[in-house]
């Protein structure tokens, strides 16, 4: 029955084509391991300065590498040429037809013994991740043609092409490298699994990163920090002649936020994060003169009670008695009466070239959720949210040759106020438990910061996060 | 591609082992890949370097040639109900090391003596009679096989 080799080498090559053994889930995540441990090189840390200059070269590059690259290599583009290569210089070809490959000589069904290899591979055992990434690579071995029986069928000798596939790896790098894979391989059954050959076989490049899944880590904390540059928007509800004023005489100014967060990993793509974060916000208000005493001393006012200056987040008071301010563009400081008849250069008052700071500084608790764009070695997320703001400081200042004078306080102002956030964020991991991110955020108070109804201001910040994350593994 | 592995490895945990080293070599090699041809060929054949890797690695430091093998051409326990491809592949792992290289580079993957030689580094008459012995071994239990399938 069975009497000859080359029989025998038969049965068992074409009775092994497509089968399937789904391997034990555990080796897909030691080549995760492996492949982060190899592909990192970039020692733990320099300074978080250093690394945001390295943050900023790699995102750089990742743009570059997002644009450059297509996601997915059409295989199925490139059958026509691969077609023409497989037509083997033999008398089948002619049998067969030019334009069919030789081995798609039938398309018959899985087999029974494919089945059930299917059917008995431990698949269970693997989550549905899992399972998916096992399918998309086992489905691939699956050839075009699948044989009849088992039985000796007629079998002929060919001419086969010769095999060109890149091989990396120990080939190469053996010093008997000239091995000749390049010569024609007279040996192969012209029914057999020749993948290189197979037309059918369109597969994503892209599928990688899909095999890296393990468990993913759930937890994650850092902190983060942010330049931002501060101002407001004047709502509609303002009269629009106080709106253009203070929109011309007032400016926006560059403060910081920073806080710590807790992350939760939703799943591959979707973090939710909540934290305390402090920032200070406000604006600068100019065109409005200041004035001190030459000695420092109280300045005698012919009114009583304090001076106030007006503008588009509220009213502030002034408590410090040796300063004075005219408003060199309008009615912005009260009692608006004063300015009429006093004169502070006749009075003997200094002017000093000094700004005034409005500064609200908020304790931040943010819900934000991070959606994961691009899951590659520099991740791209956006990322929105609310947050809920207490106002635990408020001052006004001038700043005068760069030290602070105080002020006073800005009146009218609510205690709570919400915010919404929109950003984009890359991502980058140092190490397995720590990642680097960079995140240019927009941030907008949507409700009014003013207790009266009269007003209608919103502020506003924008600036880019530097943060760093441990990951609980 | 664990089938493959497992093809060329008759130990389980040495089979994980070239998986794994082997999709680590296909991501690190990733941008070697030239689109040319079908990626899961690709795939294939780093496994099966790998293996071999392994396979020189393990067996042939110590290389006697002509070694009587441990054979097991004896009666397996289970009756087969079908000659799957599971039971094929069982057959082949059931191979000495040697006979099983050259039997899957040969009869599988259709390379040629001369090939199989400059890639395990023995010589063709080498390559030529441990592939005879493992055909003779394998159709020994083909044989023994369908003797059971026969009686049921």
């Amino acid at each position: 029955m069975i009497n000859q080799d080359s029989n025998i080498d038969r049965i068992f090559k074409e009775g092994l084509i497509g089968l399937e053994v789904t391997p034990p889930p555990d080796v897909w995540e030691a080549v995760h391991g492996r492949i982060q441990r190899k592909s990192r090189k970039i020692p733990l840390f320099y300074s978080v300065a250093a690394a945001s200059v390295l943050l900023f070269i790699l995102a750089g590059s990742a743009w570059l590498l997002f644009f450059s690259q297509p996601e997915t290599a059409d295989v199925a583009e490139m059958t026509p040429v691969q077609e023409e290569a497989i037509v083997p210089p033999s008398d089948i070809a002619d049998e067969t037809g030019q334009q069919e490959p030789v081995i798609t000589l039938t398309e018959e069904p899985q087999t029974d013994m494919e089945r059930q290899a299917v059917e008995t591979s431990p698949l269970a055992a693997l989550s549905e991740t899992d399972r998916d990434a096992v399918a998309r690579v086992e489905d691939t071995a699956k050839p075009i043609e699948q044989k009849e029986s088992i039985g000796i069928t007629q079998f002929q000798e060919t001419q086969m092409p010769t095999r060109t596939e890149p091989v990396p790896g120990f080939i190469a790098s053996r010093s008997d490298a000239n091995l000749p894979i390049t010569q024609p391989l007279t040996t192969l059954s012209p029914s057999g699994y020749e993948p290189s050959r197979d037309p059918a076989i369109s597969l994503p490049v892209e599928m990688p990163p899909e095999l890296l899944k393990e468990e993913i880590p759930k937890w994650s904390v850092g902190g983060q920090f942010s330049p931002i540059y501060s101002f407001r928007y004047i709502g509609q509800n303002n009269l629009d002649s106080y709106r253009d004023t203070y929109n011309s005489h007032e400016n926006g100014m560059f403060t910081y936020t920073g806080g710590l967060h807790i992350q939760y990993n939703a799943n591959r793509k979707i973090k939710i994060y909540t934290g305390v974060y402090y920032s200070r916000m406000g604006q600068q208000i100019d065109d409005i003169q200041l004035y001190k005493s030459a000695n420092n001393g109280p300045i005698n006012l012919p009114i009583k009670g304090n001076l106030d200056i007006n503008n588009s987040i509220g009213s502030i008071t002034s408590r410090n008695e040796i300063l004075y301010f005219q408003d060199q563009s309008g009615y912005r400081v009260e009692p608006l009466s004063l300015s009429e008849w006093y004169d502070p250069l006749k009075e003997g008052l200094i002017p000093l070239n000094a700004e005034i700071i409005q500064s609200l500084d908020y304790l931040e608790v943010p819900f934000i959720i991070r959606y994961k764009l691009i899951d590659k070695r520099v991740d791209l997320n956006i990322l929105g949210g609310l947050s809920t703001n207490f106002m635990v400081k408020n001052e006004a200042y001038a700043n005068y040759q760069g030290s602070k004078i105080h002020i006073g306080e800005t009146n009218g102002l609510k205690t709570i106020n919400y915010s919404s956030t929109l950003g984009l964020g890359l991502e980058y991991d140092l190490t397995e438990k720590i990642s680097l991110s960079l995140e240019p955020a927009f941030k907008y108070y949507i409700n009014s910061i003013n207790r009266s109804e009269n007003m209608n201001t919103h502020p506003y910040s924008i600036g880019i996060f530097t943060g760093l994350s441990y990951i609980f593994k | 591609m664990f089938a493959v592995c497992l093809q060329y490895s008759g130990d389980y945990e040495e089979a994980k082992d070239v998986l794994q080293e082997g999709f680590i070599r296909v991501f690190l090699n990733l941008h070697q890949f030239q689109k040319i041809g079908s990626f899961e060929g690709w795939i294939r054949r780093i496994m099966i370097n790998t293996a071999l890797e392994k396979y020189r690695d393990k067996y042939h430091l110590n290389r006697v040639e002509n070694q009587e093998e441990n054979l097991e051409v004896g009666v397996d326990d289970e009756i087969f109900e079908d000659l799957s491809a599971q039971d094929l592949l069982r057959m082949i792992r059931k191979l000495s090391p040697k006979y099983r290289t050259v039997f899957n580079l040969y009869a599988i993957e259709g390379y040629s003596h001369k090939e199989i030689s400059a890639l395990l580094n023995i010589s063709e008459g080498t390559s030529k009679s441990n592939l005879s012995r493992a055909r003779a071994i394998l159709q020994e239990k083909l044989k023994h096989y369908y003797k059971i399938t026969k009686v049921i």
